[in-house]
């Protein structure tokens, strides 16, 4: 026999196994689905392991890498913080990210360093980077902030009004600051 | 078994996935989102898009002090609300299984975690999904109530005080009588479309003077209109992508490896999607719904330029269109691998008596 007959159903699924088939390989999917969601609720539960995923899948960026750093700050982990910060001042620099993106990893990668190089005693090195970030880049409210807190620690507080003024101006969430 | 207990199946499925934000403090721009609700809300505030998310997080202040548990957990109870409501309007459009099956997507999808997971983020969207959902419940009935009216317009209150995405709420109702011809001279309907208009344009016009008019967070990108939206176009195809293989998620959704090149592949890509929506319409109305769902919901954010790209909880509200399209396409695959079975054969080819 060349052809087979319709009425020939042997090695053929019956409609109930089509809809059973069909039924399983969407249980399967659905259970794949919750278990990668599952994965995800676990990384949500705190900045750290958010982050850490993140840097995970995507290696390359800048961004993922600052935000570790700060997780890590905030876990009182300052070796891993300023690594991680590293990482991102030199992936910062990439011909792929546009001119935007370069500039805001950079001068926020350098940023969290001097708040954290001025919070351990070491604020010549902080005031450098800070001047350095602003003369680059003015509207960046976080480093007009730390730089103008900067002068008022270290009993220059005038000094630091016009930056404190700048800050608060770029972002609301910044105090000008009072000096004594 | 039923559809209620395989929805009870789902919630409880839903319930053991996100068992691990129970442990979850408040993580990213948490913080930043949620120090507004320490302080007593004014009625500005209240009244302009979001007040109903400001007040949701400053009522739970002062229930609980700003517990990150309550909060997560009020999260997964507006998520499980969503899904039921999903499936309450899918059941209208699709069988029983396929209108499941696209709830139980939206229940346990992972491209809707971070909506759940995220509270700066996501309270919003989630309290605007309740609005827009119980809109388009309520007047895309095969007849629409007195109830069913006033459901629609508490529920539209919610939709444009979770989030300004709310006013979406009157396009998909709008789109649902087109689509499936609904409109039977109800004057519920009429009546209930009139209004909605007139607040839509309202709303509109106060969107436009509260979130748009002098943003400077709208004024820092660097590209233009049609690069702005080649590039949401490139995000928009990788969610798609990640819809059906979900591996590689993460919180950060900056696109840099876009070339102009491709990201205008991609628009063209969602242009002709829209018009394959708009062509076969008739032909494959779920499919196509589902299609316009989603870009509707997207349009904002093509249109709407900030500095960040198109990221999970802002496709919240739009995957539900994709859900939808998704069961529609393996309820006819079901359908077509049925009707190629032995028997259905045998039926066929044998006249009937």
């Amino acid at each position: 026999m060349v052809t087979g007959d319709l009425t020939d159903t042997s090695p053929m699924l019956t409609r109930s196994d089509r809809r059973r088939l069909t039924g399983v390989a969407v249980g399967i999917w659905l259970l794949l689905l919750s278990g990668v969601t599952c994965v995800r609720a676990q990384a949500w539960t705190s900045d750290l392991t958010l982050w850490t995923a993140a840097v995970a899948v995507t290696p390359q960026k800048p961004r993922p890498f600052i935000n570790l750093g700060i997780a890590w700050d905030q876990a009182g982990q300052l070796p891993q913080a300023m690594q991680a910060w590293q990482t991102a001042y030199a992936l910062a620099f990439q011909p792929r990210l546009t001119a935007y993106q370069q500039t805001f990893s950079q001068v926020a990668s350098l940023t969290n360093i001097a708040r954290v190089l001025a919070q351990h005693g070491q604020e010549p090195a902080a005031e450098r980077l800070l001047t350095a970030v602003v003369a680059r880049v003015p509207q960046f409210p976080h480093a007009q902030h730390n730089l103008a807190v900067l002068y008022a620690r270290t009993g220059r507080c005038r000094d630091g009004l016009p930056h404190s003024e700048i800050a608060a101006r770029l972002d609301a969430s910044f105090q000008v600051m009072v000096c004594p | 078994m039923t559809p209620k207990l395989w929805l009870i199946g789902l919630v409880l499925l839903t319930l053991a996935i996100y068992w691990p934000l129970r442990q979850a403090g408040f993580v990213y721009e948490d913080s930043v989102y949620l120090e507004p609700a320490q302080r007593p809300l004014g009625w500005a505030q209240l009244l302009a898009p979001r007040g109903l998310t400001l007040l949701s997080f400053r009522a739970q202040w002062l229930a609980d002090g700003g517990v990150p548990r309550a909060a997560h957990a009020l999260n997964l109870f507006l998520h499980l609300l969503c899904g039921l409501l999903v499936y309450a309007v899918s059941a209208r459009l699709l069988t029983p299984p396929a209108a499941l099956l696209a709830s139980a997507l939206f229940f346990v999808h992972p491209l809707q975690s971070e909506t759940v997971a995220y509270l700066a983020g996501g309270r919003a969207e989630l309290i605007a999904a309740v609005g827009i959902l119980g809109v388009v419940w309520a007047f895309t009935g095969p007849v629409v109530t007195g109830r069913q009216v006033i459901v629609g317009i508490l529920a539209a209150v919610a939709a444009v005080g979770g989030k300004e995405l709310g006013v979406l709420a009157l396009p998909l109702v709008a789109l649902h009588a087109i689509w499936f011809r609904a409109w039977r001279g109800s004057w519920r309907l009429a009546g209930g479309l009139v209004m909605g208009a007139g607040v839509f344009l309202g709303l509109l016009v106060g969107v436009f003077h509260a979130r748009i008019l002098g943003n400077l967070y709208l004024t820092m990108t660097e590209r233009g209109a049609l690069a702005y939206a080649a590039l949401q176009s490139l995000a928009l195809w990788q969610y798609l992508g990640l819809a059906i293989w979900p591996v590689g998620l993460s919180v950060d959704h900056d696109v840099e490896l876009a070339s102009r090149g491709l990201t205008l592949v991609t628009l063209a890509l969602t242009v002709s999607l829209a018009s394959a929506v708009v062509w076969y319409r008739r032909r494959w109305p779920v499919v196509t719904f589902g299609g316009a769902w989603l870009l509707l919901a997207l349009l904002p954010r093509f249109v709407v330029r900030q500095a960040e790209y198109l990221n999970e909880h802002q496709i919240y509200v739009a995957l539900i269109g994709v859900w939808l399209a998704l069961a529609a396409n393996v309820q006819a695959l079901s359908q077509w691998l049925q009707a190629r079975a032995p028997e259905a054969l045998c039926d066929s080819s044998s006249p009937s008596a």
